[in-house]
């Protein structure tokens, strides 16, 4: 279990960019860390993996501090981050010298992943990758490192629409269930479809965590002609896309974008 | 689990290793073992010749020493303390001692490997220039690291320090991470220890009490430079 509470951080003594965070990240479940520029994504995602550490609050990564970065711990983390650059190596020989440290790492899965994502695994040189070739070896080792805790920080950068379909596919395929995987992007079409829950980081105002079933549960997504009726709305083409309370338990889909402009407009209406 | 694997800390030093410098071609390497033979010996030879050849190979065995161990330590304390590649060393999965002893071995080991074969193209580069350099004034063979310098005594100081060099570096860098007061009576004692060493090439103390005094520096600078890289963070 991941669990943070009060969590404050600032780079500036004076101005925190994470303040106040409670959370707790459940195994088998897929979070999407949503958020605009400068909101904390990267620095939370950090916080967690132990690079950088909580200025207050407690931050509990399966009964250790992650600051402490003992060897129990680091072995089950895996952050992903959005800028990294390869040595000169080929991938063959890097993949050996990282997969050592990670006792569940799984070649089988390296291998499909690759294999999905159309990568060579004979490459000479990975440092000579283009962005999207470099993050689909960054995502096939972080899934196949068999690491507890998985985060992506924007992972589909540089990645096509297809080789996004297949980063969804490989996640649904190979993550087991006592993982958990955060997802962060400011793009949320990304990683619709395979999330859990979601966590917003807003400037200025509580961050909201739920999840997906719950706000279906809560709210009915659609389009309407008017904005009757609607907790949140947005003109569009055919009228308003509306957010309503779910009075009569309709069943319908999270429309995330609209879910995230109505979290992020000033004042926050959820 | 245990906190200490000779076979993790080996992984990674291999680790560093491969991606800091043995993931050059052999044309690279020798071009950089050249221009580093090269430029310790013609440097020691333009600044010590007045001086005489004793004084020159004694300065190109300080260089050869300080630089084939100093600045791959350099180059891998930094690798392991600051943000690069895809997972950072310092959340690879080893314990910070495993780290840590894995950034001395892997500095000896890299040291040595520089410095035998600088050794040898600089010994090649200073009989080649003696004769433009010193003229009828030398003869015979004086060889680097070969009796050619003044001595074991100049050796042992050398060495020193480069070990107070080395101990010193992750102390100076981190120094945000220690108290003010702490950090500054450290490095007041390494400058008056280093003293030491300059004292006993006088002939004023024993090598024993510099070994003696040396060795518990080291061991204790070793444990303030633990407690400094657990305080690390990537910023």
């Amino acid at each position: 279990m991941v669990e943070l509470k009060n969590v404050s951080f600032g780079y500036n003594p004076n101005k925190n960019v994470i303040e106040d965070l409670s959370l707790n990240l459940e195994e088998g479940r897929f979070y999407g860390l949503l958020g605009k520029n400068g909101t904390g994504k990267t620095t939370l995602m950090k916080i967690i993996s132990g690079i950088l550490f909580a200025k207050e609050g407690y931050v509990n990564i399966y009964g250790n501090n992650p600051g402490d970065r003992k060897l129990e711990t680091l072995q089950e983390i895996f952050m992903m981050p959005a800028d990294f650059t390869f040595p000169k190596m080929s991938l063959e020989k890097y993949v050996s010298l990282y997969s050592s440290f990670y006792p569940k790492f799984n070649k089988d899965i390296l291998d499909d992943c690759l294999d999905n994502f159309e990568i060579n695994k004979n490459i000479k040189s990975i440092d000579k990758l283009s962005l999207g070739e470099k993050h689909k070896i960054a995502v096939s080792l972080a899934i196949s490192f068999g690491t507890k805790l998985i985060l992506f920080d924007e992972a589909a950068n540089g990645m096509d629409i297809p080789t996004r379909k297949m980063f969804r596919k490989m996640l649904m395929k190979h993550i087991r269930e006592d993982q958990t995987v955060v997802l962060s992007t400011h793009v949320v079409q990304d990683i619709e479809n395979l999330l859990t829950d979601i966590i917003v980081l807003r400037k200025g105002q509580k961050t909201f965590i739920s999840s997906l079933d719950d706000i279906r549960s809560k709210y009915s997504f659609g389009i309407q002609s008017n904005e009757e009726g609607a907790i949140y709305s947005e003109p569009c083409a055919e009228g308003y896309r509306v957010i309503c309370n779910n009075t009569n338990n309709d069943d319908t889909e999270i429309s995330l974008e609209l879910l995230f402009n109505a979290l992020t407009k000033e004042g926050g209406i959820l | 689990m245990k906190s200490f694997s000779l076979k993790r800390m080996m992984q990674f030093s291999k680790l560093q290793l491969n991606e800091l410098f043995l993931n050059k071609t052999a044309a690279e390497a020798i071009k950089l073992l050249l221009l580093h033979s090269f430029s310790i010996t013609f440097i020691s030879l333009a600044m010590k010749r007045n001086g005489g050849i004793k004084e020159c190979i004694s300065l190109i065995e300080l260089l050869l020493l300080l630089y084939s161990y100093y600045f791959p330590f350099l180059n891998l304390f930094s690798d392991l303390v600051t943000k690069k590649g895809l997972l950072n060393k310092i959340s690879v999965p080893a314990t910070l001692s495993e780290k840590q002893a894995s950034l001395y071995y892997s500095t000896l080991l890299m040291g040595t490997m520089i410095l035998i074969p600088s050794i040898i193209i600089s010994n090649i580069i200073l009989q080649a220039a003696i004769p433009f350099v010193f003229g009828d004034e030398v003869n015979g063979l004086h060889l680097i690291f070969g009796g050619g310098g003044k001595g074991i005594k100049m050796n042992l100081i050398a060495a020193i320090l480069i070990l107070y060099l080395i101990i010193l570096t992750p102390l100076a860098l981190l120094y945000r991470k220690y108290k003010k007061v702490y950090f500054w009576s450290m490095f007041i004692a390494f400058i008056l220890s280093y003293m030491l060493s300059i004292i006993f090439m006088y002939g004023l103390i024993t090598k024993i009490t510099l070994v003696l005094v040396t060795v518990f520096w080291s061991i204790f600078a070793v444990i303030t430079a633990n407690k400094g890289l657990r305080k690390v963070e990537l910023e």
